[in-house]
């Protein structure tokens, strides 16, 4: 396991924001500034603070939150220079720094304190400091109870590390409940007229889905016998075993655990049913809430998703995964359309979120690992782009006391760096080329069109239709900024409105950086996602459609890249031929061996499920068990094809992933979902 | 079994007694000593510690011996069961006195007997928790009860405070007649052709293992008697009393009682439930329908309340149903389940005492001279001008929601956890939506406390609270936040049903 620079680096990100949290109690409280009571707009923005005496308790206030946001920021980039994304052991997969302990031991329980992250939570942890400590600064001017609220960012901020980072059920279960409470006190203290209604909603929601989370967390303990994450997703492990046994003998329940879990995360992201919290939370909360509600709250649905759902339940999520695909459909259709009618600000960029997470959830359920890829990435843009467009709504609302679209016009000529730093967020957001959002949104799409999940619903026309959305997007987006900032100025009072301050800058600067660095070179972040993905959708449970033209194309590019790499010798699949057709979904090309060996029992190692004819082979070969020159197995792992594991097309490269050990995945889920892959073809 | 060894087995209620008859004939008879309250005070926190010590020491021999003795011909047992809740019970006991003293002198209430009553129904909550026979069960019922009629009748001058108590006493007289009257019909259904019926709890428990199928009359008898242990409980439909008494009683009565009579009852409702768990299948049913009615019960009409001291009595009759579900749990056949369950009750209640004293604790650390928090009124924009105060009161409120990182939140996973091992996910789901409910008005406390803008902020004048209320408060806050994070810790509490004498 690689070494972190650094001891339970884990924890300290983790706890650093509680310490200072802790610490920022014991300090003195800053005297209140008074509430804004109209007036005129130019005094009341956010950079002049002169006006008021200068008070001591606020400076250090200020400084000690934000030294705390910063070094935990720092930390994480530590953690993120110090993760190695090739890294991968069979039991533990691509989680690294792990951290086990035990937490509580009680009768016959035991709770571990287990922590670690891979390739999809490392990323997401940068992500929550660095918006963490964006909000810290942006907030330093925060009029009333200036101290209570550096307090509950700074605990907001450890609940939401904990989050990613916790392995053990339990202490998930923990840290993604006590989040809440300094959220709600965010929204509840500091937001606008209506907060406690959006306070108590956001709370009672998310309370909702997540308590049944809970009571399916200790059935699964009854079932299995461990809270910890890894094992209950790894069938190769004696735990995981019995779930996914149960699952077999009683897939009834199953079921219904796995809906408990996709309630609580399908209520976060939120998705379309459940969604109605969001407006009303994103819209009421103060600035930096809005920021961290959007770029990290909801992102801990699809992470749960992609943490909790596929791997322990990928069965059920395989089977329902047409019910999550059509909502993340309708998500994608309704939010945009009811975004492009609203008059506030806020609540437009509120919907669009509602838009931008079905993408998230369609490429997540395409069960492609191009749409998966694309989800992840499309994650991390949405905590990119759509925290940008809140910061500059409140700098907008800072100034003019406002959210109404109406009240404003012609902006661009009164503050060109908001106009252009809005522009690039809108850009990012449409999914631009050169813009991060294109990067996500763009696999999301591909990945769905290659799903069979999807065309089973409704033939291409499914992602026609999720493609629309991107169409709207762009609609309601562009048209919202061509209300902001393009034509006359309408009023007289925006004709003296302040451009970008220095905090604002600060805050708005990295954020456009970020806009750019992961539109054109988004290899450096997907390839540090690369082996997760791979471990979460494994070859097998992938779905791609069979029918699709565009597979031999994929088929020689994967073979290609094989080649490349020397894991396939030079002359395999040139040579060789095969009995199957040649249009073969790489997913489904494991149980093309004949199924008499394979039987239904455990693998005797799929061999070469990852090679795939070469395009225009007329024939088929059925890829000998003994031909040689698969990767060494290594860590004791049975045989297997690691090439199984390397997505098709777009996403290749991932150093060594040809170490990755396909084989664990398939004992007990794989026959069986091998079978369905058949049966469908 | 000698005189000395019977006496010794039940050595921290004896304890407490005689710390209430001293403090009675001490405050009676002596004037200096009754110009000095302090004395009254002091002595009784002093006696409640011996017995908490005592008790500690004995559940520390237990545990270690695993075994558990029966006094008094067999009318008494010790096992750790019952040491956990007297462990539970002299804390309670303890917060109730220390928040007492300023609050009691600040309504001109501050009487020596006072304390004495405290000590006494904590004694008869400590006997319900011991006993082994259901006359004895029925006379320590009566000991709590009848020192809590008075209790709450304690502020004489007012009306409210005289209503309640006469009301909790008309229906407790009540109640009590069905108690006793179930106990007779229990005697004689357990009566077969070779000798009389039992009142004995462990003979009646051989009984039904021997002789499976109950008569009506055993029938009957069970019926009544939950009818009355129902009531003490305050489970619904036998929880009318609840909210005018915790309303009226003055507000160090209404702690008490919330945590006190609750645990006795519960301790005695999971004795005889233990005894006639053979026959778990004719009256499992009930309970279970009595938890459900409970939760929503209770949950529901909290949801309504603008009185602080009503609500809290309503998600008390709440929180009754939950432990009435680890009840349903520990009632079944299967010894692991069972177990879990005991542990998971004792651990709430422990959390379930700690956290009540506490929000009540902040009630009376807010009410003003000569008069209590009424309203929720009353609480708005406490951030602002008393943020220790709204603070804890947002950890208890958390508490009682269930939400991590507390106590409450660990008691509640614990019940899950042991009704999932019995293998009733249904009652564990309702549970999980009715506490659902109950977030709605915790959360309702909290946004009035930290939301809102207090009216006026400068006339805010608080009674000076004691060091004593104060430290009720921290004590409740630590202990909600150090459990709720590290429950192992009392994971003594959780064993506490290893060593049952009874065989579900």
């Amino acid at each position: 396991m690689p070494q972190s620079p650094i001891p339970n680096i884990l924890s300290l990100l983790t706890f650093l924001p509680l310490v200072g949290a802790i610490v920022l109690l014991f300090l003195k409280r800053p005297q209140d500034l008074p509430e804004y009571h109209g007036g005129h707009a130019e005094h009341d923005a956010p950079h002049a603070p002169e006006k008021h005496p200068a008070d001591p308790a606020r400076t250090t206030v200020n400084l000690v939150a934000a030294f705390f946001a910063g070094m935990t920021f720092l930390l994480s980039l530590v953690l993120f220079g110090a993760f190695r994304s090739d890294y991968v052991e069979s039991l533990t997969r691509n989680m690294q720094f792990l951290e086990t302990a035990n937490w509580i031991q009680v009768g016959n329980i035991t709770i571990q304190y287990q922590m670690g992250v891979d390739g999809v939570s490392v990323l997401l942890i940068v992500l929550t400091t660095f918006l963490s400590l964006l909000c810290v600064l942006y907030s330093f001017h925060t009029r009333q109870r200036l101290k209570e609220f550096m307090v509950f960012l700074l605990l907001l901020e450890t609940g939401m590390i904990g989050v990613f980072c916790a392995l053990d059920l339990v202490l998930f279960y923990v840290f993604w409940e006590a989040m809440l409470i300094p959220m709600y006190f965010l929204i509840g203290i500091f937001g606008h007229e209506r907060r406690i209604y959006a306070a108590v909603k956001f709370f009672l929601y998310t309370f909702a889905g997540s308590i049944l989370m809970l009571v399916a967390i200790v059935w699964i303990y009854q079932v299995a016998g461990t809270f910890d994450v890894l094992s209950l997703s790894n069938p190769q492990t004696p735990e995981g075993k019995k779930l996914a046994e149960y699952g077999l003998r009683h897939p009834q329940a199953m079921l219904w655990l796995f809906a408990a879990f996709s309630l609580a995360f399908m209520i976060k992201v939120p998705m379309f049913p459940f969604h109605t919290w969001l407006p009303d939370a994103h819209v009421e909360a103060p600035t930096a809430g809005s920021v961290i509600l959007a770029g990290v709250l909801l992102k801990m649905g699809t992470y749960g998703f992609v943490r909790f759902c596929l791997p322990m339940f990928p069965k059920q999520a395989e089977e329902t995964a047409w019910i999550f695909i059509t909502l993340a459909i309708i998500g994608i259709v309704y939010g945009s359309i009811v975004a492009a009618v609203q008059p506030d600000a806020k609540k437009l960029v509120a919907y669009s979120s509602v838009a931008h997470l079905g993408f998230v959830v369609l490429g997540i359920f395409s069960f492609t690992q191009v749409g998966l890829m694309g989800a992840l990435i499309q994650n991390i843009n949405h905590g990119i782009s759509t925290p940008m467009l809140f910061f500059i709504v409140g700098m907008l609302y800072e100034r003019r006391h406002t959210r109404m679209i109406s009240e404003f016009g012609g902006l661009k000529l009164v503050v060109p760096m908001m106009s252009t730093m809005l522009l690039i967020a809108v850009l990012s957001s449409i999914a631009v080329p050169f813009f991060n959002g294109f990067v996500g949104e763009f696999p999301i799409l591909v990945g769905s069109w290659i799903s069979r999940k999807t065309y089973d619903i409704g033939g291409y026309g499914t992602t026609a239709l999720a493609a629309t959305g991107m169409i709207l997007s762009a609609v309601y987006m562009l048209w919202w900024f061509q209300r902001l900032m393009l034509g006359p100025i309408s009023r007289p009072e925006n004709r003296h409105l302040p451009d970008l301050s220095r905090i604002e800058w600060t805050v708005l600067a990295p954020l456009a950086g970020l806009v750019f660095w992961i539109g054109l070179g988004s290899h450096f972040w997907t390839q540090r996602m690369d082996v997760a993905v791979e471990m979460i959708l494994p070859q097998h449970m992938e779905a791609v459609n069979p029918d699709l033209p565009i597979q031999q194309v994929l088929d020689q590019q994967r073979i290609e890249t094989l080649k490349r790499r020397g894991v396939v010798p030079m002359e395999l699949g040139t040579e060789s031929t095969r009995r199957v057709p040649p249009v073969q979904a790489p997913g489904a090309s494991t149980p093309v061996v004949p199924p008499g060996p394979m039987g239904g029992s455990v693998p005797p190692s799929p061999p070469f499920p990852g090679v795939p004819p070469p395009a225009g082979a007329g024939q088929a070969t059925p890829p000998a068990p003994g031909v040689p020159g698969g990767a060494e197995p290594d860590n004791g792992a049975p045989p297997a094809g690691p090439p199984s594991e390397l997505p098709p097309g777009s996403f290749r490269g991932a150093p060594g992933s040809g170490a990755a050990p396909s084989g664990p995945d398939t004992p007990v889920s794989g026959p069986s979902s091998g079978n369905t892959a058949e049966e469908n073809r | 079994m000698n005189y000395a060894a019977n006496l010794m087995s039940i050595m921290p209620v004896l304890i407490v007694l005689a710390t209430g008859m001293i403090v009675l004939l001490g405050d009676a008879c002596s004037a200096q000593w009754r110009a000095r309250r302090w004395y009254t005070w002091g002595f009784s926190l002093f006696g409640v510690l011996m017995a908490l010590v005592q008790a500690g020491n004995q559940l520390q021999t237990q545990m270690a011996t695993t075994f558990s003795e029966t006094a008094f011909a067999g009318s008494i047992v010790t096992d750790s069961f019952t040491l956990t809740c007297y462990v539970i019970l002299l804390i309670t006991a303890l917060l109730a006195i220390l928040l007492a003293m300023t609050y009691l002198e600040n309504r001109n209430l501050n009487l020596g007997e006072y304390y004495a009553l405290v000590l006494f129904s904590t004694a008869g909550g400590m006997l319900m928790a011991c006993s082994n026979d259901l006359i004895v069960l029925f006379v320590s019922v009566e000991i709590l009860s009848v020192a809590l009629y008075v209790l709450s009748g304690f502020a004489r001058t007012e009306e409210k405070s005289e209503e309640a108590a006469l009301k909790y006493f008309l229906l407790g007289a009540f109640a009590s007649g069905f108690l006793l009257y179930g106990i007779a019909l229990v005697y004689g259904g357990s009566a077969t052709a070779n000798h009389a019926g039992t009142t004995n709890l462990a003979d009646l428990n051989l009984y039904l293992i021997n002789d499976g199928r109950p008569s009506v009359l055993l029938m009957c008898g069970i019926a009544l008697l939950f009818v009355g242990l129902a009531f003490k409980a305050a489970l619904v439909p036998f929880h009318m009393w609840t909210p005018d008494v915790y309303e009226g009683a003055p507000t160090s009565v209404t702690a008490y009682m919330a945590a006190g009579a609750k645990i006795g009852a519960f301790a005695a409702l999971m004795r005889v439930c233990s005894a006639l768990a053979p026959i778990g299948e004719y009256w499992l049913p009930a309970v279970q329908t009595l938890a459900v009615l409970t939760m929503f019960g209770g949950n529901i009409l909290a949801v309504v309340q603008d009185n602080v001291k009503r609500m809290l009595a309503y998600s008390s009759i709440a929180h009754a149903g939950y432990l009435l579900v680890a009840v349903s749990a520990a009632s079944v056949r299967n010894e692991q389940a069972h177990n879990a369950a005991m542990g998971a009750m004792a651990f709430y209640l422990m959390a379930y005492a700690v956290m009540t004293m506490g929000a009540f604790g902040v009630l009376i650390y807010l009410s003003r001279k000569g008069r209590d928090l009424q309203t929720i009124e009353d609480l708005r924009g406490l951030a602002r001008t008393d943020t220790f105060a709204a603070y804890a009161m947002l950890v208890f409120m958390l508490s009682l929601g269930g939400i991590p990182p507390t106590m409450g939140f660990m008691g509640k996973w614990f019940i899950f956890s042991a009704t999932l091992q019995a293998g009733q996910v249904w009652l564990a789901i309702v549970m999980a939506l009715a506490s659902i409910i109950s977030i709605y008005y915790y959360l309702k406390i909290v946004w009035m406390m930290c939301f809102q803008e207090p009216e006026r902020p400068e006339v805010v004048e608080h009674a000076v609270a004691s060091g004593g209320v104060r430290a009720t408060i921290v004590l409740s806050l630590a202990t909600m936040l150090v459990f709720g994070i590290l429950p192992g810790a009392l994971g003594i509490l959780l064993n506490a049903a290893e060593t049952t004498v009874f065989r579900p």
